[in-house]
């Protein structure tokens, strides 16, 4: 039994007098299989409930939906409401007060009944389908399971061109083509579409979306049929159903070929997403989605065996004297479509090997129609070349009565398969209905079909294996009865369509995709005449958000999604060390396929204050062909992961963002953060006054909001603990600590491999010199300027040593960029100090090779990520003496302890004449990572819940 | 265990649970990661045997083209224009030539050419789908036009130079709507929808005047939810208002 216990409003519960009942404990929780409901007055009271309530994971908390409460009256909330709670699966519903002290005080509350259910003898069914005469398998599939399904439903046919059907399905049946049926589907009770991978179906995609229903899904692979309207939306339209099925990191496969683009992804995750329940025939299939789509996404598929009528066949000395073959001849057939996926070429191979070869009464037909016309030169090539060509007959395309003579008159089927993508072979149950003799080879689907009813070889069998299954097949005999009785026990259209009927039937009562349409449908249809376009579309972007909360409906995208916060590079790329990380992070995690989740980056719409997503970054970014995506708004649900990778500290400062965050989770959605530093805490007199109290104001936010905070190191990360025991934080509502290490190599896009001019000259002027690079963003934190003073002081004295400074502009006063810019305008060819501002990144890692040691001066560093890029390099290091220097670089690397400028010449002295004498500590022993295996650290904490403050290291 | 380990000692990592085959989740993942790889490979390696075999069989161009020639009629302008541009093209070809071997003449005759077929980009996605679907990426022709259609990426530190894509959906008042009547009604409301939504309900003759205007660009797609919200609730209210008219 399911209980809802509602809290009502937040507010309630922030009172300090209100004290959380004594009785509401974890286990009461837990025992009852209570959830806790709440409305959130204020996106802060999340963060307090959370402290407050004892399991709360239970708790799900909805923000205050405007839109709503202005447009509906009280008793549609209360409908909604009803609604709400029926998709939580509520089977009993309490509201709780803080004064309800002792659990007697819980009064239950009637749920209000929403009816979706009508009551009618037969219900109205629309098939939405291809039939005969379209030349489609589906069809004719469809044709043999329709007098069963009429049997239960009141069906309605829906077809693209009713004037072609078959007159006595026009007779039997109401018909309506695919228009009336976008504008008449809501007459009908239930929705049954048939989809395959042909061009019959592509419309089938609009009609689901319009009037969603049960999907039976003969082939999982929709490229083909999707890229049948290249002519319209060219190539866009399957990248747009590739994204939204398969994520960024399946495009990224798809910007070559179009056959490869088809053959790889089954691009079907719109029909998960529409449907109220998916059908596929075998076992197979089911597991080949398994492969691209994740357990929440497959929640809604059925696996049902194909139906497969067993036909009074003409007799069959009739039809072989109707097909014109010898009574006395051994007949073989292959039946289905030619094409490369049948294993025809090893067939004749086989053939030619066997007794059969030479046999004159032995015949092989190649029933079905071609397609592949190098394949049908191939084959009739290498029958000319066979001992007696006159075996063989490949008959095209053949009629349904055709189609039974063949079936009567053939003594053993060859059913060969290969490149199987789920579908379950028609050709083949006919064979075996047929009572024939049947030779398959264990592969895709026909592995589920038993040994004791066919001739089964392995899946990549040899051809002496076919050939020695040729010699020994005889005509119908004991397998063919069993086979038969096979097909009629397991596969006859009564049991099949039964399954289907069950199936529907149990979508419709139990899906809460159903009831949220119908409440929705009540509510605003009788409201359009009455309501702006745009208000109606702002009150149901409010209603699909509330119902999610309840996990209610699905979202266009397949897959719990990471989202990750990439703010600051969409709006504008600072090109500081965070965004390299940002971009290399983000590149990592987009093209990873392994993590179980899409990857979705996102960027904070200040003006609309709303979370978008980032799809027009990501399309330049990783440089695909246009998908021509809109910048939707987030659509969060539970499971889903937000990481804010990049700084952005007016999120999780400013209301709007937090509201968004705080509402993500509390439906369910992990809140995490990158922390790079703390710094403007640590060292105060580095940055601009009124930075300060902003930064802190961010980090108690994100503390007050995040699950978890990763750091990019370990010293971070003591430091954040320190910090939060300094400000004695809760210890139950503090978030888990991690961090993750940066990658070492440069980005490995780079807009140009060479360098620019510009840089050329520079490197040609210091070439020969003995120089230090300084790399970072300029600020006083960095200690620039204590070093070039220490390198003056040394020039003063006579020493050969140059400074090579690279970095934009940070927090710096003007004096010192003034400094710099005097430094770069008095260069000499003695005084070698310059200031590059931002470089390529060939000339950077020019730089680092040509540098005698790279120097970090700085008073604090998250990382340190120059000394590691420096260290991949080979250029030695000097760093100031601080624990995240040691942390990163170990025991290879000069440290300096320097307060001075005259301090640090002296030192640098030093370091010199180790330098001279090659016997300066080396950096070659530093441990670098690539960015990918620095990904794969970040992702340990956020996706495998690995944490530092739960005692594991990365 | 320091301190801070033990506050957080109940939300320690849970051992890998195990299912009925003994196998840990992360070791199910990783066989779930292996298999989606092996069948990536194995469909990538069956794709590059089709492509030798095509080239094998060395009537591609011949065959593509009699699979395309039902479809060109719908772009007939533009092939005529294409051709009557080859043609015209034939004088300066010499030129063309002495200036495609120097480096910077390439780059600027890709400039020339990307920029043109940048300000159409109906014909540009119908130009990319043409010389994808005729195999084209076989011959240098088609390797030329592969590189013209591919999108052109921005260097480094250059990507949030990109106009996001958001859909305005027009902000109507309600007088507007309830001053129209049932079938421009119908219409302001679809308005709503994305361009590509709305093209493909085109043919289904919901209203009288196009959903989509030839300015808009018809492969504009939202994912939006709300969309198929209002798009359902909009079907349900035609269904009971004069349910027999279709405007086909």
């Amino acid at each position: 039994m399911s209980l809802v216990i509602d809290l009502l409003e937040s507010a309630r519960w922030l009172d300090s007098a209100s004290k959380w009942p004594a009785w509401l404990t974890s286990t009461w929780i837990s025992a009852h299989k209570a959830r806790l409901i709440c409305r959130l007055s204020n996106p802060d009271d999340y963060t307090i409930l959370r402290a407050m309530v004892p399991a709360p994971d239970c708790l799900i908390a909805y923000p205050v939906y405007e839109s709503l409460e202005n447009t509906l009256a009280q008793e549609e909330l209360a409908l909604l409401h009803s609604a709400f709670l029926k998709c939580l699966g509520a089977k009993q519903y309490f509201k709780l007060t803080p004064e309800m002290v002792a659990e007697h005080n819980l009064e239950e509350i009637i749920l209000a009944q929403v009816h979706i259910q009508k009551e009618t003898d037969k219900l109205r069914l629309a098939l939405v389908s291809p039939m005969p005469p379209t030349a489609s398998g589906v069809a004719n599939y469809c044709m043999e399971i329709l007098p069963t399904l009429a049997e239960h439903y009141d069906v309605t046919l829906v077809v693209h061109s009713p004037a072609d059907l078959n007159p006595d399905l026009m007779d039997a049946f109401d018909v309506i083509n695919h228009a009336q049926f976008v504008r008449l589907g809501n007459c009908f009770d239930r929705v049954m579409y048939h989809f395959g991978n042909s061009s019959f179906h592509y419309e089938y995609f609009a009609l689901l979306e319009a009037h969603p229903g049960v999907v039976v899904l003969h082939d999982i692979y929709l490229g083909d049929c999707i890229f049948s309207n290249f002519m319209q939306l060219g190539l866009t339209e399957l990248h747009q159903k590739i994204y939204t099925s398969h994520g960024w990191s399946a495009l990224l496969d798809c910007q070559d070929s179009v056959q490869q683009t088809i053959n790889l992804y089954p691009a079907c995750g719109s029909l998960f997403a529409n449907s109220y329940g998916v059908l596929v025939h075998n076992e197979f299939a089911k597991d080949t989605l398994a492969l691209f789509f994740d357990k929440d996404t497959l929640s809604n598929l059925c696996v049902t065996p194909l139906a497969c009528n067993i036909k009074q066949l003409p007799d069959r000395k009739t039809s072989r004297q109707k097909l014109g073959i010898p009574e006395d001849a051994k007949v073989y057939a292959t039946f289905g479509f030619l094409n490369s996926n049948k294993y025809l070429n090893e067939l004749l191979e086989a053939w030619a090997r066997s007794t059969l070869a030479n046999d004159p009464t032995a015949r092989l037909y190649l029933i079905g129609g071609g397609g592949q016309r190098g394949l049908e030169i191939a084959l009739k090539t290498r029958i000319s070349n066979m001992p007696l060509p006159e075996q063989f007959t490949m008959t095209g395309f053949v009629e349904p009565t055709a189609y039974q003579d063949y079936l009567s008159a053939v003594d053993v089927s060859i059913q060969l398969r290969c490149n199987s993508r789920g579908e379950s072979s028609a050709a083949l149950l006919d064979s075996m209905a047929a009572g024939l003799t049947t030779i398959i080879n264990s592969h895709g689907s026909m592995t589920e079909i038993p040994h004791n009813t066919v001739i089964k070889l392995n899946d990549e069998f040899t051809i002496g294996e076919l050939t020695e299954a040729l010699n020994k097949s005889a005509g119908p005999g004991k397998q063919g009865t069993l086979a038969r009785s096979y097909v009629d026990d397991i596969h006859s259209p009564k049991k099949v369509v039964g399954s289907y009927i069950g199936y529907i039937e149990k979508c419709y009562r139990t899906n809460p995709s159903v009831l949220s349409n119908e409440v929705q449908k009540t509510l605003f249809t009788p409201r359009l005449d009455e309501l702006s376009p745009s208000s109606i579309f702002d009150c149901l972007e409010a209603l699909t958000d509330f119902m999610s909360c309840a996990t209610a409906g699905t979202t266009a995208l397949s897959g719990s999604q990471l989202i990750v916060d990439i703010s600051v590079l969409v709006h504008h790329d600072l090109k500081s060390g965070v965004q390299r990380v940002v971009r290399n992070i983000l590149r990592e995690l987009l093209k990873n396929s392994y993590l179980g989740l899409r990857v979705e980056a996102v960027y904070f719409d200040f003006k609309s204050g709303q979370f978008r997503y980032a799809r027009t970054f990501i399309n330049t970014f990783l440089d695909l062909a246009p998908t021509h995506l809109v910048d939707d708004v987030v659509e969060a649900r539970a499971g889903d992961i937000y990481l804010g990778l990049d700084f952005e500290s007016r999120i999780a400062r400013e209301n709007q963002s937090r509201w968004c965050l705080q509402t993500w989770r509390g439906r369910g959605v992990k809140i995490y953060h990158v922390l790079y530093d703390l710094m403007p805490i640590q060292l105060p007199h580095c940055f601009p006054a009124d930075h300060i109290p902003f930064f802190e104001h961010w980090i108690s936010a994100i503390t007050a909001l995040s699950d978890g905070v990763i750091t990019i190191s370990r010293t971070v990360a003591n430091e954040y603990q320190a910090w939060m025991d300094e400000k004695a934080y809760n210890t139950n509502a503090r978030p888990h600590i991690g961090y993750f290490h940066l990658g070492a190599e440069m980005e490995s896009r780079t807009n140009i491999a060479t360098l620019e001019a510009s840089e050329a000259s520079v490197l040609k002027k210091i070439a020969g010199r003995t120089y230090l690079l300084m790399v970072g963003t300029i600020e006083p934190r960095k200690g620039h300027s204590q070093v070039i003073e220490a390198i003056e002081i040394m020039q003063k004295n006579e020493v050969d040593i140059g400074l090579i400074i690279v970095g934009s502009e940070g927090w710096v006063d003007k004096k010192t960029i003034e400094d710099l810019k005097e430094l770069n305008n008095r260069d000499t060819k003695t005084d070698v100090i310059q200031w590059l501002n931002y470089v390529s990144d060939p000339m950077l890692q020019s730089l680092y090779e040509g540098c005698a040691g790279t120097i970090m001066a700085s008073f604090g560093e998250g990382f340190g990520l120059p000394l590691i890029e420096a260290a991949h390099y080979g250029a030695s290091l000097i760093a100031r003496d601080i624990p995240i220097f040691h942390e990163v670089c170990g025991n290879h690397a000069w440290y300096f302890q320097a307060q001075t400028a005259t301090e640090l010449a002296t030192e640098l002295q030093k370091w010199l004449n180790l330098y001279h004498n090659s016997s300066e500590p080396k950096s070659l022993g530093v441990e670098w990572q690539t960015w990918s295996q620095s990904t794969a650290q970040l992702v340990d904490s956020v996706i495998h819940n690995h944490w530092y403050d739960a005692g594991v290291e990365p | 265990m320091t301190l801070r380990q033990q506050q957080h000692s109940p939300a320690q990592p849970e051992p890998p649970t195990a299912n009925a085959d003994g196998l840990s989740e992360e070791t199910l993942g990783e066989l779930l990661y292996a298999r989606r790889e092996m069948l990536r490979w194995k469909t990538i390696a069956k794709q590059h045997e089709e492509h030798v075999r095509q080239l094998d069989a060395n009537s591609p161009w011949l065959y593509a083209l009699i699979r395309i020639i039902p479809k060109i009629k719908h772009h007939w302008k533009l092939l005529l224009l294409l051709t009557v541009g080859a043609l015209a093209m034939l004088p300066i070809l010499p030129l063309i030539l002495v200036v495609i071997i120097f480096p910077k003449g390439r780059k600027l005759l890709w400039s020339v050419i990307a920029q043109i077929t940048a300000t159409f980009p109906g014909w540009r996605i119908f130009l990319w789908s043409l010389s994808e679907k005729i195999g084209a990426s076989d011959s240098v022709l088609g390797r030329i036009w592969l590189r013209l259609m591919k999108g052109r990426g921005l260097g480094r530190g250059e990507y949030n130079k990109v106009e996001p894509l958001v859909y305005k959906r027009p902000k109507n008042n309600a007088r507007e709507a309830v001053i129209s009547n049932a079938g421009q009604r119908q219409w302001h409301l679809l308005q709503q929808l994305s361009p590509q939504t709305r093209f493909s309900l085109q043919d289904f003759g919901l209203t009288r005047q196009r959903l989509i205007q030839d300015s808009e660009v018809r492969q504009l797609l939202s994912t939006s939810r709300a969309e198929t919200s209002l798009l359902r609730i909009v079907l349900a209210k035609s269904a009971t208002e004069d349910p027999a008219t279709v405007y086909s």
